[in-house]
């Protein structure tokens, strides 16, 4: 059995709109193992959920995938038609959201929807599927599976929501789940309890998750393997150790500095100046070289944004004047 | 959380007092018009030829020498009592004479709201899955088209199109006089299109279906423009939300997200805009009856307000209105029953 | 306003709305020429011209003439004028009487409130079309009449949607900015609520000049607004309809003014709710 799970290379995704062309993803690579969870962090409109996104082949009628591989389990998914991806949509490979209040949907019972996505993807009798859907909630930590299936969606709370929500991925043996910013709507106590779940369903199940989170706490919490990105560039990949102890990649390096320490009680708060550029017309090259310290003239080179390069053989940063020993 | 069939009771009970009150003031509405009326009741009651005390008379048989708000309570009390006046031109009870009309304007109804669905509906849907296509182009200017005609034009260019350039149709009333004659159709609905189905009387049927054809589908055409225009922009809306790309990211087909998934949610907005069309229903067969010779209360109504015949219009005013009123009460509970949204809002 | 500079811009781009545009504009100064665009005004008004009784449409009379041959086209050039008064007339009594109103009890709230809106309710319970040709029919059928009886039936709408826009503005900050600095609560209706509750009575107004004539139109029909011998054309279509078979055009052409103008108003309006419909406009995705 294959170890590696996921495989990305060069993604390279625009959006044509009213506006013009948005430059969402330039050439970003990195790979997700069988039970692992691999975060992927960055600030809002770097291109994590365009990433997610376009895994699974859901990107709007206005997006196009220019470039780039996409493999899972060794068969290419940019390949497939629509009718293959929908298979491995809620099977093989499962999404959860950051809102599940509105995820759900208001007018049917959570029975009626879980019950859905399972004839969706098998041919269960009614029995077999009411038991199936019970031992899914009950895996995802739901007190009172029975009572929960004839509830509708806003008579539940928050973290029970995003629970059902889990529970709904897991009814096929997905051996992926995509993650988007799962706890950001969620009471901070609640947030533990999920992630905590995530890491039980990984080691339990085998299961690998894509974590999509702008939160750095949440990454040094749950992940196994981590992966910045900035502007649609994806600047360093590595384990968690690696990217948060030793990272090379002078946004990475930044970003970790600016995080507030007791160690600079009394000093000002370090920032990262300039602001994260439009990416309709993003800068040459490297698409941080504008706020780089380090930056040089090789580092403004029109199509020659820096490709990664290997520091260990699990530790890769796209950067032309990597920073540290 | 077991509160909601409470809820959905608690909704129910007070709809129903809402719609009472309505009822009540429509009431209040038209003893009002009535007042307004500047004709002497009491000289229409005994004719033009009569006498200043036959007139006095009249007065006081009429109760008009009574101070307003009890001439109001006497007016309630009759309308309970199934009194509505009697019509100037047919000097019948008016209730008898709506009694009479009332199945042929219901079977034209009937028809004309069934078409509105089955052409409205699908239009709706459509033009929303394939936004901004030539598909949707063309069923948004048909569907404005059908709100912007007025009804009895299109009528009159039904007849000249199907009656006289072509010659297929025939020109109006329910059922050819021979065939009404010879294959006189049992009385079971009331409604001739169905009895005749359901007798297998064939040649009253075939008769039946070409004459309420026309009309019916001139009826139809404001209501198609309604319900597919709703249905388009609530199944836009429907399609951006969450839930819908929670659905895709579950690998459901888009036959069943959009059947079975979506429509559920348009359904609301929809029955409202149901709710709205039959006003234009209603008021639709004024026109169009009168059009067609279609014997029904809206050539009957067209005829009162031509001749000013004031219990009727009176009368028809009030029981037409309150039908308006429980129609769209049904539908707002059939809504809430169906979608558990509405409860809360 | 620089929403209406923008929503004109998009408007242009909708061919649809556009011909609807061209159409208006082409009703509204015919309306106003009306006279001297007219190739028999005097026709037009109702004096009849018996030599070119039924006279099918030719190089003399464009549409045809009626049966006392009176020019059709000159008719509906002249009663162009009438519809789109009555039109104007009737929204801006409606606008007048409900807009104040809705703002008033969105606003304040609470007794005011229940009151205005039970009473909009009410009214707006019934059909109304069937109201106004009720009121018409009370009042005594004419012009006048049925642009009080259009008037009254339409009022309602237009308070429902003031205090909808009204309600959402009380909470806004700037409404309670001016309540903590002391203006007067009839001040701020005025200066605050009012102007900023504009935009969707303005495409609703669109909307409606079309389906008010649409609808005095057919009260016209049943007789009981403009009379004979004003050239409405609603009227005319009634007049008309005895002679559908032979001289067609006695009542096609008036309806097809009447289809056209409701046609060209509804487009309009349309395309004026998706330009101002901040959801509609294509988005960045990120």
């Amino acid at each position: 059995m294959n170890e590696r799970l996921v495989s990305i290379r060069n993604l390279k995704v625009h959006f044509f709109t009213y506006d013009g062309v948005v430059q969402a993803l330039e050439d970003v690579s990195f790979d997700i193992d069988r039970k692992q969870i691999f975060g992927l962090v960055g600030e809002t409109g770097c291109g994590k959920t365009v990433t997610s996104l376009t895994i699974l082949r859901l990107l709007p009628e206005n997006a196009k995938i220019l470039n780039g591989q996409v493999a899972f389990k060794g068969e290419d998914l940019l390949s497939k038609s629509e009718k293959e991806m929908r298979r491995l949509r809620g099977g093989s490979i499962s999404m959860i959201f950051q809102d599940p209040a509105s995820s759900l949907n208001p007018v049917f019972t959570v029975e009626k929807q879980l019950l859905r996505v399972l004839k969706e993807h098998s041919s269960a009798d009614p029995t077999e599927a009411r038991r199936r859907v019970i031992q899914s909630m009950e895996e995802v930590g739901l007190p009172d599976p029975r009572r929960i299936l004839r509830l509708y969606s806003h008579e539940l709370s928050g973290g029970m929501q995003q629970r059902v929500m889990l529970a709904a991925s897991l009814l096929s043996d997905p051996d992926l789940l995509i993650a988007d910013e799962p706890t950001s709507a969620i009471d901070v106590t609640i947030q533990a309890q999920i992630l905590k779940l995530l890491r039980q369903l990984k080691d339990g199940r085998g299961l690998s998750v894509l974590l999509i989170t702008h939160n750095m706490g949440v990454v040094a919490e749950t992940c196994d393997r981590v992966g910045v990105m900035y502007a649609g560039n994806m600047a360093e990949v590595g384990t968690m150790r690696d990217v948060l102890k030793k990272p090379h990649h002078p946004y990475v390096r930044a970003l970790l500095e600016a995080i507030p320490k007791p160690t600079l009680l009394g000093k000002e708060l370090p920032e990262i100046k300039g602001t994260v550029p439009s990416l309709l017309n993003p800068p040459p090259g490297c698409r941080y070289h504008p706020r780089c310290a380090y930056a040089t003239e090789v580092c403004r080179r029109p199509d020659a944004s820096p490709q990664p390069t290997a520091l260990t053989n699990s530790h890769f940063v796209s950067c032309y004047h990597p920073q540290g020993d | 959380m077991e509160g909601m069939s409470l809820r959905r009771r608690e909704y129910f009970i007070r709809r129903i007092i809402l719609t009472v009150l309505v009822l009540l003031g429509l009431t209040v509405l038209t003893f009002i018009l009535a007042w307004i009326v500047p004709s002497d009741p009491a000289a229409l009651y005994v004719g033009p030829r009569a006498r200043p005390e036959e007139v006095a008379k009249a007065r006081v048989l009429l109760g008009l020498d009574k101070p307003l708000y009890v001439q109001y309570f006497i007016y309630l009390r009759d309308i309970f009592q199934g009194d509505l006046g009697v019509s100037i031109r047919t000097k019948r009870p008016v209730l008898d004479d709506l009694r009479l009309n009332f199945p042929n304007s219901l079977e034209l109804i009937i028809a004309s709201l069934a078409i509105a669905l089955i052409i409205g509906l699908p239009l709706g849907i459509v033009s929303a899955k394939r936004k901004d296509t030539i598909v949707d182009h063309i069923s948004r200017v048909v569907t404005v088209a059908g709100v912007s005609i007025p009804a009895f034009w299109l009528g009159l260019l039904m007849q000249l199109l199907f009656m006289r350039v072509l010659g297929i149709l025939p020109l109006g009333g329910r059922i050819d006089t021979i065939v009404g004659m010879m294959y006189p159709v049992k009385t079971i609905t009331g409604l001739d299109l169905i009895d005749s189905l359901l007798t297998g009387n064939w040649p009253a049927f075939s008769s039946s279906l070409q004459h309420i054809i026309l009309p019916a589908l001139t009826l139809s055409a404001y209501s198609i423009g309604l319900i597919a225009r709703m249905t388009r922009s609530t199944m836009l809306e429907v399609l951006g939300e969450n839930y819908i790309r929670t659905a895709k990211a579950w690998g459901f087909s888009d036959r069943v997200i959009t059947y079975t998934y979506a429509l559920k949610n348009a359904i609301g907005p929809t029955l409202t805009v149901v709710g709205l069309t039959f006003a234009y229903l209603i008021t639709g067969t004024f026109y169009v009856e009168t059009i067609f010779y279609w014997p029904g209360i809206g050539s009957y109504s067209a005829l009162a307000l031509l001749s000013l015949d004031f219990p009727v219009i009176m009368g028809v005013t009030l029981v037409l209105g309150t039908a308006y009123v429980l129609i769209n009460l049904f539908l707002d509970l059939l809504q809430a029953y169906l979608d558990p949204r509405v409860v809360l809002g | 306003m620089a929403e209406h500079r923008i929503s004109f811009l998009l408007l242009r781009k909708n061919p649809v709305s556009l011909f609807g545009l061209i159409v208006i504009t082409a009703f509204v100064l015919t309306a106003a020429l009306a006279p001297w665009v007219a190739p028999y005004p005097e026709q037009g008004r109702g004096v009849p011209n018996l030599e070119a009784m039924f006279a099918p449409p030719s190089f003399t009379h464009l549409f045809g003439a009626d049966s006392l041959g009176r020019d059709i086209m000159s008719r509906i050039i002249m009663g162009s004028r009438i519809s789109l008064m009555i039109s104007l007339v009737v929204v801006v009594l409606a606008i007048g009487i409900g807009m104040p109103l809705g703002a008033l009890a969105g606003y304040m709230g609470g007794m005011t409130d229940e009151v205005v809106m039970r009473v909009t309710d009410l009214f707006l319970a019934f059909p109304s079309l069937l109201l106004a040709m009720a009121i018409a029919a009370a009042l005594g059928p004419s012009l006048t009449n049925s642009m009080i009886a259009l008037a009254i039936s339409w009022w309602p709408w237009y308070t429902r949607l003031v205090r909808g826009q009204s309600v959402s503005l009380r909470e806004r900050p700037f409404v309670e900015a001016a309540r903590a600095t002391g203006v007067r609560d009839r001040n701020i209706i005025l200066r605050h609520i009012l102007p900023n509750s504009l935009s969707p009575v303005i495409v609703q107004a669109t909307v409606d000049i079309g389906t008010v004539i649409l609808a005095a139109a057919s009260l016209s029909f049943l007789g009981l607004g403009a009379q004979q011998p004003t050239p409405e054309w609603g009227l005319m279509v009634s007049s008309g309809r005895v002679y559908i078979f032979e001289q067609w055009w006695i009542s096609g052409f008036p309806g097809l003014a009447i289809f056209a103008v409701a046609l060209a108003f509804n487009l309009v309006g349309d395309g004026l709710r998706e330009a101002l419909d901040p959801k509609v406009r294509r988005s960045r995705r990120a």
